[in-house]
């Protein structure tokens, strides 16, 4: 039962930056504006969350760092994007190569190595983890008895989302503007804020998602590691999930649980199991996750608007 | 205005060429040393570390500074550089200046070493680790005046068969020897009689630790289990971090990790979960790293790339260059274990059982399997 608690905690663990980030396409993309910069948003509040965390030498000016870095690139998104109807891909691959640069720079420049930066104070360590000592016994419950902040807020965000999106006035405006911008338009709505709010507001999430990486697993930026693919995964996650916050949360679990499993399956292969080259257990979470898109998920339909840039006529 | 506006840049570009024709040094003949990083690269803590220490820190007695630059290191620096095992080897500074270029991506190894040869009219170019084979090969095969070194591999050619120019010389080392010694120490130190094992890529240096350290294990107690995987990255802690916790989930209490950066995540896990867990590094003493986890790092599995990288330039600093591969061993000290927290954890005698494993592998009494499909049929020494 030890064992079960403890994958369940690992599998939420990994999770979380995947379900954070992919919270902030969703949200986007109901409002029609792809945002493929995930990973480099993520990237970059990494980055800025070890900065920040280093030099308060606090955790929560880290998470704020990060945060902030996610509005700016957030707002420079939707600058080119909104504003200026620009393609979306094309400003999205431009912000995760601009990462790339951008921060091997600062990391040379502030910790003197463009690998690796110095540990500093973070959210996973045992004094910062929320600790609820009374379901540590309890089977499958035991599992979030001492979870970090991080996999709290993506859960959290993820039922707020989706009351959002569909229980308010606003979330129904976001989605109106992902379907029909012109028929938003028309009926008052002012398509060009709820878009910038919508791209802003999901950069942060993935910014979230991303100090996540930096400073509730890991304690350190690492250039050649973070975000290492998973703002990809979470683009996946969120058409897997149907562009809802729910889908995206289950997916981002199923991927995870895969992950999870692999390696308690890979570590305790024995006798002709463990002549199975290392490269099929690597790849098991991918297999999973295609076998379900193929098999149970069927048809994903995203916005219709989603990815077209809007222009008023004038 | 405007034009003359232009016409003082003009005139200020000009006399700032020249001015650097002026205070152009006088001419010093530095033997230049390239070095081409893994993708790892600078500050990964260790095998690109331990390969730049023995380029700037050791041949060329200088210290990186931010931006691209060097500055001179004093006397005392220099000293407490050089650990303990190595004080003896007769590491002096050398006349040498480094020129060091870092590979983000696979594709970069080619053109920095071109960039080396052609641009910066390098004598040495040291490739760092086993990624590099083919790229050290092919340029070898393409610039025979100039002399490489590669660490960890042969060089092979552009269709992977293994080559042996005359301007190569490859270092390789016997880590089944020192993931041994680590081995035998984690059989004796586990209590669940469980351990683990991180793994970062099934390339043969790795592969070689693995075997190293089950075999390991299995004399100082047989019958412990070994849980043992790999993460296919040596990149992302992350995937480290998981692959540990599971481990310890399983029971295991010491884990030990030949995957690079990726290991960085296995002690992030044992410094959240503290005693009664132990890790064990790799490639350098890794107990000496504040940033990872000192207290709780058992030992580390040490092969002195820096050493290898240092031999190498003083090779051809001294003209005595020589092709072919080079396998550092415990015997020669190239490679070993740190003492970090043994002394701590072991009974006097078993450290001194250690130590004697460590002389029957040096006088040939053991044979450490290479390849951890072996260990199973491998049988372990009856006494020692």
């Amino acid at each position: 039962m030890q064992l079960l608690n403890l994958a369940i905690a690992m599998m939420l663990d990994f999770a979380a930056p995947i379900l954070l980030a992919s919270l902030g396409g969703v949200i986007s993309e109901s409002s029609g504006v792809v945002n493929i910069a995930l990973e480099g948003i993520m990237r970059f509040s990494a980055f800025f969350g070890v900065w920040g965390s280093a030099v308060a030498k606090n955790q929560w000016v880290g998470l704020l760092w990060g945060i902030g870095i996610g509005i700016v690139v957030g707002a420079f998104h939707a600058y080119i994007t909104v504003k200026w109807a620009g393609d979306q891909i094309v400003s999205g691959v431009a912000i995760n190569v601009v990462s790339l640069g951008i921060i091997t720079y600062f990391l040379e420049l502030i910790f003197k190595t463009t690998g690796y930066s110095p540990s500093v104070p973070y959210f996973g360590s045992a004094a910062n983890r929320i600790s609820l000592t009374f379901l540590s016994k309890i089977p499958v419950l035991g599992a979030f008895s001492r979870l970090t902040i991080f996999v709290w807020l993506s859960l959290l965000l993820t039922g707020g989302l989706h009351f959002l999106l569909y229980h308010t006035v606003l979330g129904l405006r976001i989605r109106s503007v992902g379907e029909n911008p012109t028929a938003a338009e028309t009926l008052g709505v002012n398509v060009f804020k709820i878009k910038w709010f919508a791209v802003i507001m999901g950069s942060v999430f993935a910014a979230i998602g991303g100090a996540a990486l930096s400073l509730g697993t890991m304690a350190s930026f690492n250039n050649t590691g973070v975000a290492g693919g998973k703002g990809f995964i979470a683009l996946a996650a969120m058409i897997f999930g149907k562009w809802t916050p729910f889908g995206a949360m289950l997916a981002a679990f199923l991927f995870a649980s895969a992950q999870v499993l692999q390696f308690i399956l890979q570590a305790t292969a024995r006798g002709i199991a463990s002549q199975i080259p290392s490269g099929f257990y690597s790849a098991l979470p991918y297999f999973l996750t295609i076998g379900a898109l193929v098999g149970v998920v069927g048809k994903a339909v995203g916005p219709a608007a989603d990815g077209i840039p809007y222009k008023k006529e004038s | 205005m405007k034009k003359l506006l232009v016409l003082l840049l003009v005139v200020g570009l000009a006399v700032t060429v020249f001015a650097g024709c002026k205070t152009a040094p006088p001419v010093v003949t530095k033997i230049k040393v390239g070095l081409v990083t893994d993708v790892g690269g600078r500050g990964d803590r260790s095998f690109n570390d331990s390969a730049l220490r023995g380029l700037e820190t050791w041949a060329a007695k200088v210290e990186y500074v931010q931006g691209g630059g060097y500055s001179a290191i004093t006397d005392a620096q220099y000293t407490a550089s050089i650990p303990d095992d190595l004080k003896n080897m007769n590491i002096t500074a050398l006349n040498v200046e480094p020129i060091v270029l870092e590979s983000k991506a696979k594709e970069d190894y080619i053109p920095n070493i071109q960039n080396l040869v052609e641009q910066q009219n390098c004598q040495l170019v040291i490739g760092v680790g086993f990624m590099l084979a083919g790229a050290i090969g092919e340029s070898a095969l393409k610039y025979p005046d100039t002399k490489f070194m590669l660490i960890d591999a042969t060089p092979v050619d552009a269709d992977g068969n293994t080559i042996d120019p005359a301007n190569v010389v490859s270092y390789l080392f016997k880590e089944n020897e020192c993931g041994y010694l680590v081995g035998a120490i984690a059989g004796y130190v586990t209590n669940t009689n469980k351990v683990g094992y991180v793994g970062g890529m099934a390339i043969p240096p790795v592969l070689r630790y693995e075997a190293g350290y089950r075999a390991g294990v299995k004399t100082t107690n047989p019958t412990a289990t070994i849980y043992g995987q790999y993460t296919n990255s040596f990149t992302d802690p992350s995937l480290g971090k998981t692959a540990t916790d599971a481990q310890i989930g399983l029971g295991a209490d010491v884990i030990f990790h030949a995957a690079g950066a990726t290991g960085n995540g296995m002690f992030q896990a044992i410094c959240e979960k503290g005693a009664p867990y132990w890790g064990i590094g790799v490639d350098v003493d890794m107990g000496l790293d504040p940033n990872l986890c000192p207290d709780r790092t058992l030992t580390s599995s040490i092969k002195h790339v820096d050493l290898a990288t240092y031999d190498a330039i003083k090779s051809v600093v001294n003209n005595a260059f020589q092709s072919g591969a080079i396998t550092l061993s415990l015997k020669d000290g190239g490679v070993g274990y740190a003492p970090d927290h043994v002394a701590d954890v072991l009974t006097q005698d078993q450290i001194t059982k250690i130590e004697n494993l460590r002389t029957m592998i040096i006088n040939g009494t053991i044979t450490v399997p290479e390849d951890p499909k072996n260990v199973d049929s491998w049988t372990p020494p009856a006494s020692f």
